[in-house]
């Protein structure tokens, strides 16, 4: 049986490295989540091989390879919404916290790995997608575009990185709303509601939302957004914007997380 | 020890727990007892930090769940059987809670051998049958060799088979020195298995016992007496200084009951009087009656407006037991 013995329980102490590992264990043992990064992967290579395919050969290169990966987002942010809110549909978040008792650790957690399985398949997405791109592209003798200039390797890193955006806001919204659908649906409403007003709106207002919209850095990001454009921003800028974004919904996550009774 | 000090919880105006304070002794089992909707769950859920008490403070060895260095090692828990993902196998189920916790992963198959569960570990939980998410739940309450026990209706879908075996295992764990607190709202469960009970009702504390208490409680015994001349009846037992009340629950008014006169005083009374006597009978209280007559008033879905009575036993509980 076990004893109160304080050595013991010093070295027993369960920390935030330990509650992610369980994490980690949790979410990759779900068949679910396996399927879903794989559903994701293919979505946008399918994407991007008919983009390329059929484009008669007047668009960036680039460009063409990086839509792909953005359509592929949103698989992993249903992912995203999913590790969290799978928690209370199923009424696993009383074992958790009965685990892990510390909320915040848990918030951490689950944000740390959906931020770290979102990086490593947009990373993925990318640059598979990049590949596969040019691929097509040079062996149809279009014009393509190689990695050894540093600004390709800049948009396609850069498009890999901000993958984790999205799925982190959704995962934030899923620990307020409880309901993997309604994180979706706000994520996509936050996503697309400012790029739609901008289409409809003033174009002040135009120029503001598409500017400080979550999604807004990512062009100034890679580079596709130059200076004198309505979307440019400096990086510092853009930095901060995305920043404020991520630091907003994760502050809701741990709001709602602290305050409620499970 | 697990306890509890002036613990209250309140949705809107429900009063779901009202001032509820009570001691788990270590080494003991201590069966937690009410009707459906006592706010049993809502009390566990609270020590477990998972509801935030409206009032009042829960805790385990003398701390707040959340702040034990050792959570998993000190308090395994066992919530509803529902509180799992479906689609995680056994083994997964454990493994994640073992690496959050940090305990070793030869515990995952230790308490899966313990619980019966070592052929089934790549089974998903989904294909469990409800004796075997028990089973499962209370593997998971065991995973960290803990001090203490919170079990939210064990026994709960267990077979016969399982029954026995939980019971035993619970003595086995109680034995050993932990402190073993199991949730239901069957008397009959807890009767032989523990060493205590507490009893709530709609919220608030009806008895805080020893099982022998109880026992002794439910051995006192009453006389029914069933007459054609009921008043007459009345008249010659009040004359011997019987207490006699008529039986609520006969309109016809001829059963009478008497609380202090054994039926062999009552028949030698009656027999020189002429009375016609229908019925005599001693009937001895059993335990599961004693506990309906405690909880009697505190139904959830009980219309009438009493509040639970503080049975006698509650009394010589708190200042003996």
């Amino acid at each position: 049986m076990a004893t109160a013995d304080p050595i013991q329980t010093a070295s027993a102490r369960p920390r935030l490295r330990d509650c992610l590992e369980g994490e980690i264990v949790k979410i990759l043992s779900a068949k679910s989540t396996g399927l879903t990064i794989a559903l994701s992967i293919g979505v946008a290579v399918f994407v991007t091989v008919l983009i390329t395919v059929f484009n008669d050969g007047s668009a960036d290169p680039l460009s063409l390879s990086l839509i792909g990966p953005f359509l592929g987002t949103w698989l992993l942010v249903v992912l995203a919404s999913n590790v969290v809110a799978t928690e209370y549909s199923t009424g696993m978040i009383q074992q958790s916290l009965a685990v892990t008792p510390r909320r915040g650790r848990l918030v951490t957690s689950k944000l740390l790995f959906v931020a770290a399985i979102s990086l490593l398949s947009g990373l993925v997405l990318s640059f598979l997608c990049y590949a596969v791109g040019q691929l097509i592209l040079s062996g149809t003798d279009r014009p393509s575009i190689g990695l050894g200039d540093v600004s390709t390797i800049r948009a396609v890193t850069v498009t890999g990185v901000f993958t984790l955006v999205y799925p982190l806001i959704a995962a934030s919204l899923a620990f307020v709303t409880r309901h993997a659908t309604g994180a979706v649906l706000l994520t996509l409403l936050i996503a697309f509601f400012p790029m739609v007003m901008a289409e409809l709106g003033s174009s002040v207002w135009a120029d503001i939302a598409v500017r400080l919209a979550p999604g807004g850095p990512m062009e100034s990001l890679t580079g596709q957004a130059q200076p004198g454009t309505v979307g440019y921003m400096e990086t510092g800028t853009t930095v901060g914007v995305t920043i404020g974004w991520l630091s907003l919904f994760i502050a809701a996550a741990f709001a709602s997380q602290l305050r409620r009774d499970e | 020890m697990i306890q509890t000090h002036h613990l209250t919880k309140r949705y809107g105006d429900a009063t779901v727990v009202d001032d509820l304070s009570f001691t788990v002794p270590n080494g003991s089992i201590t069966g937690f007892l009410g009707p459906n909707g006592a706010g049993k769950s809502t009390t566990m859920r609270m020590i477990l930090g998972l509801d935030r008490p409206s009032d009042g403070v829960a805790l385990v060895d003398g701390e707040k769940f959340a702040d034990l260095p050792a959570p998993s090692r000190t308090v395994g828990a066992m919530l509803e059987s529902g509180s799992r993902q479906p689609r995680l196998t056994a083994c997964a189920y454990l493994a994640w809670q073992a690496r959050a916790a940090r305990l070793p992963k030869s515990r995952i198959d230790e308490v899966l051998e313990q619980t019966g569960l070592g052929e089934a570990a790549r089974k998903q939980v989904r294909d469990f049958s409800l004796g075997m998410r028990q089973r499962l739940g209370i593997a998971s309450a065991l995973l960290g060799d803990p001090t203490h026990l919170i079990l939210d209706e064990p026994i709960n879908g267990l077979d016969p088979q399982g029954v026995m075996w939980a019971r035993s295992l619970f003595k086995e764990l109680a034995n050993e020195g932990r402190t073993v607190f199991i949730s239901s709202h069957l008397l009959s469960e807890m009767e032989t298995v523990a060493d205590r009970i507490i009893v709530i009702g709609r919220g608030r504390l009806i008895v805080e016992s020893t099982m022998a208490d109880l026992h002794q409680h439910a051995r006192s015994s009453h006389t029914v007496a069933v007459s054609p001349e009921p008043d007459e009846l009345v008249r010659l037992l009040e004359r011997s200084d019987a207490s006699v009340e008529r039986d609520s629950t006969d309109d016809s008014g001829r059963t009478l009951i008497i609380r202090n006169f054994s039926a062999a005083q009552v028949g030698e009374i009656v027999v020189g009087s002429g009375l016609p006597l229908h019925h005599l009978a001693q009937v001895q209280t059993t335990l599961e009656q004693a506990f309906m007559d405690l909880t009697a008033g505190a139904l959830e879905y009980e219309g009438t407006e009493h509040d639970p009575m503080l049975a006698s036993v509650a009394t010589t509980a708190r200042t003996g037991g």
